[in-house]
């Protein structure tokens, strides 16, 4: 494969259609017992008004990822290499990895160009504030209007987001919100000043099942209207194929497998992957097998393995091999690629020594 | 919120009573009844009727419970708290200045402790395991450790020693006795910030621990990062979300605050001789002039409770979710 | 015990021969032993445990480790200066190890006929360690005559803290009040413990009404200005009452009011617990509610009490200090910190002779290291939690 970066150089059209790109992206913890490489040689790419689904195990650099493309890495984490290109409302691209993370740059971009929205619902509302005022606080930060045009702003946001009762609930605390309401209330803060990207991090998960659902129709029919790009992060696989268009699938701070979701669904290389793909459990089966589990679990992250980081846990492990190389990223067909020696010819790896960390 | 607020004072009456009961307490416990005492410090001889008229103003002759009664009433209605035989005047005629003053240096205190506590709580927990941090804490650890009335030995030592000045007292001799001017009014507040700071350093060490834990807890929460992934400048971030989150505790705390705070005064006032309530009691204490004594542990009492009752009113007024319990 | 065999402790590592002995020993660690491995990595913690340590010690042997008893006095050495312990002496031969203090020459004032100590350096009195002193009952059962540091002859005035006013060894009288003052926190928590742990106990299990009435007494009692109630009940103890009974009755007013702090840490303990998985599956197995609490609910919480327990001593040191300070706690003769802080009780006895402050810094240091100790403690109590 040739390096990404000639041929986004290359394809003058697709590069205008094209709002993130993440190359090589290392984000490291530095704890006293050791470095956790969180995220350790990461490639996206995401078109506007797509969507891309990460997914992988817990602990697999998911959230990392995305926390980096915002800079909002907790201490003691740092981006340590690679480049987060992304492509501004005014057409320039910029590096959001060489930004200082508390300038004012990627304060702009913060809420006003990329948006993001977390996990628990309860937890990212503060608990004395109201609700107005969180996204009056959002929409004044960013856009250039009265406090009276941001509260009615606001009041159609939540409008938006379908929450009832809109203009009174500007007042309420999260605490007086469902969970539901919550999620959407925080949506509405993170869509009021039209972001050109919404990253989700794992917005359904602490959700009741049919809340969930509602949520991913009330993001997935955002995204038709103002035509935003989202950036989804899950562990579940059944929400991939719902909303995706494209999908990487992580394991341990890599990108394993990327491709658009026909292929990683039907046509998936990686024994991760497929790994992940059997252990979901179906309805239809009508014998009694027991649910499928991928062996073994994430490992400690001090102690990663060596080549393939997989290997450990891998049924097609090939010995002096997986446990020696570090797999190169080796493409399929058009946007699917895959990091596995099974699909290593000879001649090529030579071209991609400048995949090796 | 009016809801809350008349609760809150419901609740107030049971610790009231106990309050007073246990002030009643400490006036029966000394053995023998106090006119026996009476009798036996008056230099004239007392005649019997006056004897008997006490007897029956205090009920001395009935069961204890109506002893209590007509104590408590007679406070009650009549702000009449019994009589102090050591100055042979009414308790309330000698209580309520010293009270007043040790309301005003409660309050100063607790104003000192929480301008001082809260920023540097701050700093320590934004500059987490740095030497200042580390610093903080260490010191704090020590302003913990020394009691209020060693510091305030120490303190007068090394004015004496070095200064060659006897510091103590809130007002100069010329102002003890005055009437409250203006100049009297400034005289104290050029003499307080000695006992201010000797009674809120130990507070002011505990508020500093409070706010740097809370606030480490705060920082590390999503809605610190959601705000932040909103684009909100760091200072702005810290002070509007986080600070003021982990300023609710510490609201809270003057519960806990106050009352230490009275109570500390009662003897670093001893060893500063300020004309607050602590000298008094323990004068009359001494003396076993137990209605001056059994009336103010009741009125300091009464006063931290108000204290108290007022800092949780104030919580929840800044804490929404408070009233909702 | 997955958590616990996924890291092994340091010294472990080296320990490659026994590597299966080993490996079955980091299985079993059970949460004593964690608590320990994460509590030793608290450096300053570990310090003030052992400061605390010796505080004890010292209490324990007070007789052997003062120079002279509680009660030694010199009428010719009042207010004597503390004596620096001067390590090495110079002769011709050069220096030599000769630990000794200088004696000191009265001087008197002619005018206001106020004695003043100049130290000569031409008196000198060897000190040695494990010297022949005073005899004295340890425990009130051996009778012996060691003292572990004095004067090296018999009868030399070293008094390496200096003297009070009727001549007694400072340094003696404050390893006495350690005895006193440290005991007398330990007692007043273990009062305030078992009324804390009964009351805040109940109060967590039961809940309702119980738990009400117990909650709404405790913020009573902490919503009460201590001091100036604790002075008010002491005072009211007889004069007459023999030394020891005063003491236990200081105690007891201590941990009457002490107890609070206690009890609402049992509770919030108890209310966790009570929907952890493992007490609602001894519950559903149907075993007695007394049998839950011993053998389920007991054993995690003790931790955390023992934890509470070491930050609640310090207070009760400080409150008996306060009130024998004032004089209305313990008396003489009974030594304990806050006694011999009543020497020192204004300005002009201090600018006299300032060393009477030093109880005063045994004091600070006990507080100090008991608080560190505790926190350290605290944040080893639940191993489980990184």
């Amino acid at each position: 494969m040739q390096p990404t970066h000639t041929r986004l150089e290359a394809t003058g059209a697709e590069d205008a259609e094209r709002l993130l790109e993440v190359r090589k992206l290392k984000t490291h913890f530095f704890a006293d017992e050791g470095v956790v490489r969180a995220v350790d040689g990461v490639n996206l790419s995401l078109k506007r008004g797509q969507t891309l689904c990460v997914v992988g195990e817990s602990g697999c650099g998911k959230s990392v990822t995305a926390r980096s493309i915002l800079r909002i890495v907790p201490n003691p984490g740092a981006i340590v290499g690679g480049e987060i290109l992304f492509q501004q409302r005014n057409g320039d691209t910029i590096d959001l990895a060489e930004m200082n993370p508390r300038g004012r740059e990627i304060r702009r971009i913060r809420g006003g160009e990329i948006s993001m929205i977390f996990q628990e619902p309860m937890s990212s509302l503060s608990p004395v504030h109201t609700i107005g005022s969180q996204i009056m606080e959002a929409i004044l930060l960013h856009l250039p209007v009265t406090r009276q045009e941001a509260r009615k702003r606001a009041a159609y946001m939540l409008d938006l987001v379908g929450i009832p009762r809109a203009s009174e609930q500007l007042d309420a605390y999260s605490f007086e919100l469902s969970g539901g309401m919550r999620q959407r209330a925080m949506i509405a803060i993170a869509l009021a000043c039209e972001p050109q990207l919404l990253i989700a991090d794992e917005p359904t998960t602490a959700l009741d099942v049919t809340t969930q659902a509602n949520i991913l129709d009330l993001i997935r029919d955002l995204q038709q209207d103002s035509g935003m790009s989202v950036l989804f992060i899950t562990h579940d696989l059944g929400v991939v194929a719902e909303i995706a268009d494209e999908v990487v699938v992580m394991y341990l701070g890599r990108d394993v497998e990327s491709g658009d979701v026909d292929s990683i669904f039907h046509d998936a290389k990686h024994p991760y992957t497929r790994a992940l793909l059997q252990s979901i459990p179906r309805y239809d089966s009508r014998d009694n097998r027991r649910l499928y589990s991928i062996k073994g679990a994430v490992p400690h992250p001090f102690d990663r393995p060596n080549g393939c980081p997989f290997h450990p846990r891998c049924d097609d492990f090939i010995a002096e091999q997986c446990n020696r190389i570090d797999p190169p990223r080796q493409v399929i067909s058009g946007k699917h690629s895959v990091r596995c020696l099974l699909y290593s010819t000879a001649e090529e790896a030579p071209n991609n020594k400048d995949m090796l960390p | 919120m009016i809801w809350y607020i008349a609760r809150r004072i419901v609740y107030l009456i049971p610790t009231l009573l106990v309050v007073s009961v246990i002030a009643f307490l400490v006036i029966q416990l000394p053995p023998g009844d106090f006119l026996a005492s009476l009798i036996s410090k008056a230099e004239e001889t007392i005649d019997q009727a006056q004897v008997d008229a006490l007897r029956e103003r205090y009920g001395l002759d009935e069961p204890i419970y109506v002893q209590y009664w007509k104590w408590i009433s007679g406070i009650i209605a009549r702000g009449d708290f019994g009589d102090s035989f050591e100055w042979n005047r009414p308790v309330s005629d000698l209580i309520w200045e010293r009270l007043g003053l040790t309301m005003v240096i409660s309050l100063f205190t607790l104003a000192f402790i929480w301008v001082v506590a809260i920023p540097i709580g701050i700093y320590s927990a934004v500059k987490q395991y740095t030497i200042g941090d580390y610093l903080v804490t260490v010191v704090g650890f020590i302003g913990l450790a020394i009691p209020n009335f060693l510091l305030a030995l120490v303190l007068m030592y090394i004015a004496f020693r070095y200064f060659g000045q006897s510091v103590g007292g809130l007002f100069s001799p010329e102002f003890i006795d005055a009437p409250w001017t203006l100049e009297r009014m400034l005289d104290m507040l050029s003499h307080i910030w000695l006992p201010v700071i000797i009674l809120g350093t130990s507070g002011t060490a505990a508020l500093i621990r409070v706010m740097r834990a809370n606030l480490l807890d705060e920082l590390s929460k999503l809605y610190v990062d959601a705000a932040r992934a909103r684009g909100l400048s760091e200072l702005r971030l810290l002070f509007k979300y986080p600070v003021r989150v982990a300023l609710n505790p510490l609201v809270s705390a003057v519960a806990w605050v106050f009352p230490a705070l009275v109570s500390g005064s009662a003897i670093t006032s001893i060893v500063l001789n300020l004309q607050t309530t602590g000298p008094l009691l323990y004068r009359s204490l001494q003396a076993q002039d137990m209605y001056l004594a059994g009336s103010l542990i009741l009125l300091v009492s009464v006063l931290t409770i108000i204290g108290t009752l007022v800092s949780d009113i104030l919580l929840a007024w800044i804490d929404p979710r408070i009233q909702l319990q | 015990m997955t958590s616990a065999s996924s890291r092994p402790p340091v010294d472990m590592q080296s320990d490659q021969v026994a590597g299966i002995q080993s490996d079955t020993r980091v299985v079993v660690a059970n949460q004593w032993q964690l608590i320990w491995w994460k509590f030793r990595k608290h450096r300053l913690a570990m310090f003030a445990g052992a400061v605390t340590a010796l505080y004890y010690l010292v209490a324990l042997f007070a007789e052997f480790i003062a120079p002279y008893s509680a009660g030694t006095y010199s009428a010719q050495h009042t207010f004597l200066p503390p004596q620096s312990i001067q390590l090495f002496q110079q002769t011709e031969a050069g220096w030599r190890f000769f630990p000794h203090v200088y004696g000191h020459k009265v001087q008197v004032d002619q005018e206001s006929y106020k004695r003043t100590y100049v130290l000569d350096e031409s008196v000198v009195f060897p000190v040695g360690l494990f010297v022949r002193g005073e005899a004295y009952k340890l425990w009130g059962i051996f009778t012996l005559d060691r003292h572990l540091i004095g004067a090296a002859r018999y009868g030399d005035p070293v008094h390496l803290i200096g003297t009070d006013r009727l001549g007694r060894d400072v340094l003696s009288r404050t390893i006495y009040g350690t005895r006193v003052s440290m005991s007398v926190g330990l007692v007043g928590v273990g009062l305030s413990l078992l009324l804390g742990v009964i009351l805040g106990g109940i109060s967590g299990y039961y809940g309702g009404l119980v738990d009400n009435l117990i909650q709404r007494t405790i913020e009573i009692l902490r919503s009460l200005p201590t001091i100036p109630l604790w002075m008010g009940l002491s005072a009211a103890i007889p004069l007459t009452w023999p030394p020891v009974r005063v003491y236990f009755a200081i105690t007891v007013l201590l941990s009457l009011i002490g107890w609070t702090t206690l009890a609402r840490e049992v509770r919030g303990r108890f209310l966790s617990l009570k929907t952890e998985d493992f007490v609602i599956a001894a519950r559903l197995d149907g075993v007695r509610e007394m049998q839950i609490i011993l053998r389920h609910m007991a054993p995690s919480m003790t931790s955390h009490i023992i934890a509470s327990v070491t930050l609640a001593i310090p207070g009760m040191i400080l409150a008996e200090t306060a009130l024998s300070f004032l004089g209305i706690g313990l008396r003489p003769p009974v030594v304990s910190w806050g006694v011999l802080l009543q020497e020192a009780q204004n300005v002009r006895s201090i600018a006299t002779a300032p060393w009477l402050l030093f109880p005063g810094l045994a004091v600070v240091v006990a507080v100090l290291g008991m608080n560190f100790l505790g926190d350290g403690l605290r944040d080893a109590a639940d191993p489980y939690q990184t």
